[in-house]
């Protein structure tokens, strides 16, 4: 059966009442993260796994995708209306969209933006029917060696684009790999840095580690400040004037494209895509100085931008296993819990399954639209609910959610230390998201590396010896040579951000 | 003398961290019947950590590390209260059960927040609304004390 075919199969099964609910709750509790500040995608689709654990495979991450995808919706709310940006990706909107809500233009802003998301993140979806299953045919030649140096890609990317540091980048992805080392051998079975507790024998659950860095940590670091928001205007007229249809229109294009391409590099996060997104508008317009004054480029850009690249994103997972962000890190934890191994048999053994999840995506983006366009005002109201109420609750979510996977309160004290580890790497600027990926693919990549180094009898230069492991190794190895000379350079801050929390 | 700058102490500890899993490291074989042993792995990323964590210490000696400002004492004893409240929870999950023990919890963390009767109602409320989604709707149970909630 051909793409097409496939995904109106999809559709029968994402249009079931269950599934439509799950999907509805989902972009809900996304958009809810999203304008919320305090709390960002990582954090919440980390929290509510626990929720899914009662659930079919297929409800579950139509749900815990569309806290992902929405949250890029919800951000934007907060960014135009009160100057607080309600997850990281959004940032860059409050810069025009403010003034444009100080000219009384918050309705256009929105509307633009609601709009562009709309577009960015449905050309993405379309992209990842299409893209993905010739990615996953192509990927099953792949052998240990290519998966190996898949990963290793993947690796040196996040640590060449994330931080401002390469030697932090590093030291966060080295802890992540001995963080998973802990537990059995892959290969021997062989016990490792248990330091004398039983409860390490399966290792780190992976969603101790996650709400610890990323829900404990942030409230942690949220406590030394005040998060009280501003009361937000009264928004009217969603349509923008018809003299500006036009550059939205040309910016909204930017965005999707760029959007897309940086949703295929791991490493790169949906900050970056707005961030550059918002370069590109400012470099290509006539009048440069008109952004920071209330241009709506400066807002369509970006936000189209930042969704376009949550779509995206889940290609390389979808089709190779490797997680481009930190939300799609959870997103692999959560298809693991739930016993499905997300790469290039996921095609081939859980079509239904995929299917389901990529249309549910069309209809989780068309619901977004509605309770973006007329319910604006409203959610602007949500962003106020007290945060000295939420971050409690939210604490008290992640004990409960971490105690529920195994009933053990050895994994609550686990999530303390990691949420105060978490809480100094952020002091530090370590970047905590490289610990997660690295963590996530620790066992991987270990297990590869004993597989090609079983294969040949000339070790990891076996590597070098294929074409495409070959290929990417010396990719990496340029990626490294660069990373280093511009951080010699010191001129890596431009894209330093430990984005996507 | 001299206030030695954050990116020290956590490059110190980053070291340790290294130099702890180097030393288990090596009481794994280093190779088995398959290639690679269970401390082979391990070796080279701890030898490679403790590396990288004396370019962290150099650096931040150097005054080229960008960290943020650690908090102030008010921030510090925010943050200490929130560990405390959450080190309570463990501690008591197993004797108080969970309706008891996430109540008390909220209340203390919500005290500075609300007035008494308002903060008692927004704690009971939460911790049985909890309670009620994961041990009857999700079916997980949930620790109870002993007179049974």
């Amino acid at each position: 059966m051909d793409a097409l075919g496939l995904l109106l199969h999809g559709f029968q099964s994402a249009l079931t009442l269950n599934n439509l609910f799950f999907c509805f709750i989902g972009v809900t509790v996304g958009q809810f993260i999203g304008v919320l500040p305090g709390i960002g995608p990582v954090a919440g689709t980390a929290v509510l796994i626990p929720l899914t654990f009662g659930m079919n495979p297929t409800s579950a991450i139509i749900m815990l995708a569309g806290i992902f995808y929405a949250a890029m919706y919800g951000g934007t709310i907060t960014s135009v209306l009160i100057n607080t940006p309600g997850e990281s990706a959004s940032v860059i909107t409050c810069i025009d969209g403010y003034q444009m809500a100080r000219q009384g233009r918050a309705g256009a802003a929105l509307g633009v933006a609601a709009i562009g998301s709309f577009i960015g993140g449905v050309v993405a979806i379309v992209c990842l029917t299409f893209i993905g299953p010739v990615i996953a045919r192509y990927a099953l030649r792949f052998g240990p060696p290519e998966f190996f140096a898949v990963m290793m890609f993947g690796l040196l990317l996040i640590v060449g684009l994330m931080g401002k540091s390469v030697v932090k980048g590093l030291i966060a992805v080295f802890l992540g790999l001995l963080l998973s080392l802990i537990g059995q051998d892959p290969a021997t079975g062989a016990e490792r840095f248990l330091f004398n507790q039983l409860n390490l024998l399966d290792g780190i659950d992976f969603l101790v580690l996650a709400m610890g860095m990323f829900g404990v940590s942030e409230i942690l670091l949220n406590a030394e400040k005040s998060m009280d928001m501003a009361k937000p205007p009264k928004v009217k007229g969603l349509i923008p004037p018809r003299d500006e249809w036009g550059p939205a229109a040309k910016a909204i294009g930017r965005g999707t494209a760029l959007g897309m391409a940086l949703g295929l590099v791991p490493g790169s996060s949906a900050s970056i895509a707005s961030l550059l997104s918002y370069s590109l508008e400012k470099r290509v317009a006539k009048d440069p100085s008109r952004f920071g004054k209330g241009a709506i480029e400066g807002v369509a850009g970006p936000e189209t931008a930042n969704n376009a690249y949550a779509g995206a994103a889940l290609i390389p997972l979808f089709t190779l296993g490797i997680p481009s962000s930190p939300t799609v890190a959870i997103l692999l934890g959560a298809f693991v819990m739930h016993g499905l191994i997300p790469g290039p048999l996921l095609y081939q053994k859980n079509p239904d399954f995929i299917w389901a999840v990529v249309a549910s995506m069309f209809i989780g983006n068309s619901m977004l639209l509605i309770m973006n366009l007329p319910m604006a005002n409203w959610w602007a109201k949500v962003a106020r609910v007290p945060y000295k109420l939420l971050a409690p609750l939210v604490l008290l979510i992640c004990m409960v959610g971490v105690f529920s996977v195994k009933r053990n309160v050895w994994d609550v004290g686990l999530l303390i230390f990691f949420g105060v580890v978490g809480y100094f790497m952020k002091k530090l600027q370590i970047p905590a998201a490289a610990l997660l990926l690295s963590f996530i693919l620790g066992n991987n990549i270990e297990f590869t590396m004993i597989q090609t180094m079983a294969l040949s009898r000339h070790g990891l230069w076996y590597l070098f010896m294929r074409p495409i492991s070959g290929t990417l190794m010396a990719l990496c190895l340029v990626i490294l040579a660069f990373s280093i000379i511009s951080a010699i350079k010191k001129k890596r801050d431009a894209l330093a951000a430990d984005a996507e929390v | 003398m001299k206030k030695l700058p954050a990116g020290f102490w956590g490059g110190l500890a980053v070291l340790t961290t290294g130099v702890v899993f180097f030393f288990y490291s090596r009481s794994y074989p280093y190779v088995s019947e398959y290639g690679p042993g269970p401390g082979m792995f391990p070796i080279w990323l701890s030898g490679f950590l403790i590396l990288l964590s004396g370019f962290y210490i150099f650096a931040s000696l150097k005054g080229n590390d960008s960290s943020d400002k650690m908090p102030d004492r008010k921030g510090l004893l925010n943050v200490l209260f929130l560990i405390m409240c959450m080190a309570m929870f463990v501690l008591l999950l197993p004797v108080l059960g969970f309706n008891l023990c996430a109540s008390a919890t909220l209340f203390v963390l919500l005290f500075r927040a609300y007035p008494w009767f308002v903060n008692l109602a927004i704690s009971i409320g939460s911790s049985v609304s909890l309670y009620v989604i994961f041990s009857i709707a999700l079916g997980v149970q949930l620790p109870v004390n002993a007179l049974g909630f």
